[in-house]
């Protein structure tokens, strides 16, 4: 492109109208130049008869404008509450984070897992049956309890076998065919003990083993921590008819 | 609407004409609808003329205006004093205009410029069609090319070869520099030309 060529260039994209003499004359004998300088006189007079075009006025009213601000105004005055209740909520929501973070609940771990109650060990001495003597023997002898056998069971009542369901006293009844009624296990008494736990009497020795009951955690797979000599069995869900009758590896959760 | 507009110019004496847009913007924000109206009255017609140029229609480039100020009302805590009340309303114009724009391209225009033209000609008022017919092939060859171009090159059309505005006040309203200004309008030109230029050789203006 030749010097001219690229001045005149320069000329019509700052929007000149018109051109200097030297720039008129090598118009004569440039085409590309001479086609450039046609369209942009005709972009000119465009423009010349754009800006001539007569403009309608904006009949635009103050009184709609200040209608729609007013409806505008009325139409968010229901929802300012919106905000708030946002911030709010959203703050809520933060702490209750946080203090689930810092204070887990139900999270207790299982060497800290503290039994709530606590029984006993309680063997048979080694000549004597270990399941099927009768309760009112009195042969069973209580054993220290050592921690590292000891099973603590998790589960929200005393857990008795059916074997060794306590048999009721025996009732001065003139009908002596009649059932004897029965007692509610939780009826019995116990006993408090040195460390706290509750001890369950040493004259009713119906426990097939020292059990221990510990309320958490309660999981649904079990956790044995076999430093602390505590396994916490794995929880079902069930009614009280399941306690009998599902598998003694597990913890029961029910109404009683 | 002739009575609505006279209305308004009566009861505009509420606010002294005398105060500064800026003075007028701070008693808007405080709620003063005197000022507001002030400041309407002002910038209804600046407002609609640059809206106008972009739509080519006065009933939707009124829509458009009352959403512009609608807008500046409701947004007036945001209007910092660095950048002078006409310019800040002529951005919130242009950005609007610009929404709208997307809005039309994606309706595939509804009404054609074609039927306007058929409507025209049925008008019993309307100008020997064989006298105008020529000027308007030339109009409709200048917005037809002006609506081709991308957005950002047809606003700066519009601000500075028809509105005529210094390159000051297009980059105080585009918020950049006045090179930059300088840079893009020369970039808008050269693509509007390029647009322009089959359009008119198609009507015959140039050979």
């Amino acid at each position: 492109m030749k010097p001219l060529c690229r001045e005149l260039e320069r000329h019509l994209e700052s929007g000149a109208e018109r051109l200097p003499d030297a720039l008129g004359a090598h118009l004569t004998g440039c085409a590309k130049c001479q086609r450039a300088w046609r369209l942009h006189q005709a972009y000119q007079s465009a423009l010349h008869a754009a800006r001539r075009e007569p403009m309608p006025a904006c009949e635009l009213p103050w009184s709609r404008i200040q209608a729609q601000l007013a409806a505008r105004a009325v139409s968010r005055r229901p929802f300012a509450w919106v905000r708030p209740a946002l911030a709010w909520g959203t703050a809520v929501a933060v702490v209750l984070a946080v203090g689930a973070v810092l204070f887990p609940f139900g999270a207790q771990p299982p060497s800290q897992g503290v039994s709530l109650v606590r029984t006993p060990a309680y063997v048979q001495p080694e000549s004597g049956p270990a399941h099927n003597a009768p309760a009112d023997t009195g042969t069973l002898v209580a054993a220290e309890r050592t921690p590292p056998s000891m099973r603590v069971v998790a589960q929200a009542t005393p857990r008795l076998r059916e074997l060794t369901r306590p048999e009721p006293p025996a009732l001065e009844s003139p009908n002596t065919n009649a059932p004897a009624p029965r007692r509610r296990v939780t009826d019995r008494a116990t006993l408090p003990s040195s460390d706290g736990a509750t001890r369950m009497p040493t004259s009713r020795p119906n426990f097939e083993q020292s059990v221990a009951v510990a309320s958490l955690p309660l999981t649904p797979f079990g956790v044995s921590d076999q430093a602390a000599g505590v396994e916490y069995l794995p929880i079902s869900y069930g009614s009280p008819s399941s306690y009998h009758e599902g598998s003694s590896d597990e913890a029961v959760i029910g109404s009683f | 609407m002739e009575r609505a507009l006279a209305m308004d110019n009566l009861y505009a004496g509420a606010v002294d004409r005398t105060l500064t847009d800026e003075q007028l913007a701070a008693k808007a924000r405080e709620g003063d609808t005197a000022a507001m109206e002030e400041l309407y009255l002002r910038y209804r017609q600046p407002v609609f003329r640059i809206v106008y140029r972009s739509t080519r229609n006065a009933d939707e480039a009124e829509d458009i205006v009352q959403d512009v100020f609608l807008k500046a009302f409701e947004r007036l805590h945001t209007f910092r004093e660095q950048s002078r009340f006409s310019t800040w309303l002529m951005r919130i114009a242009l950005n609007l205009c610009t929404d709208r724009a997307r809005m039309r391209q994606r309706r595939q225009e509804l009404l054609t410029r074609e039927a306007e033209h058929k409507l025209a000609w049925c008008h019993p008022d309307a100008p020997d069609p064989m006298e105008t017919a020529q000027q308007n092939a030339f109009h409709e060859a200048f917005y037809t090319a002006l609506n081709q171009l991308p957005e950002h090159h047809r606003q700066l059309i519009i601000l500075r070869d028809l509105e005529e505005m210094d390159y000051e006040a297009i980059a105080h309203i585009l918020g950049t520099s006045v090179g930059a200004v300088k840079l893009r309008v020369m970039r808008a030109r050269r693509a509007f030309k390029a647009k322009l230029e089959p359009l008119l050789r198609a009507i015959g203006e140039i050979e």
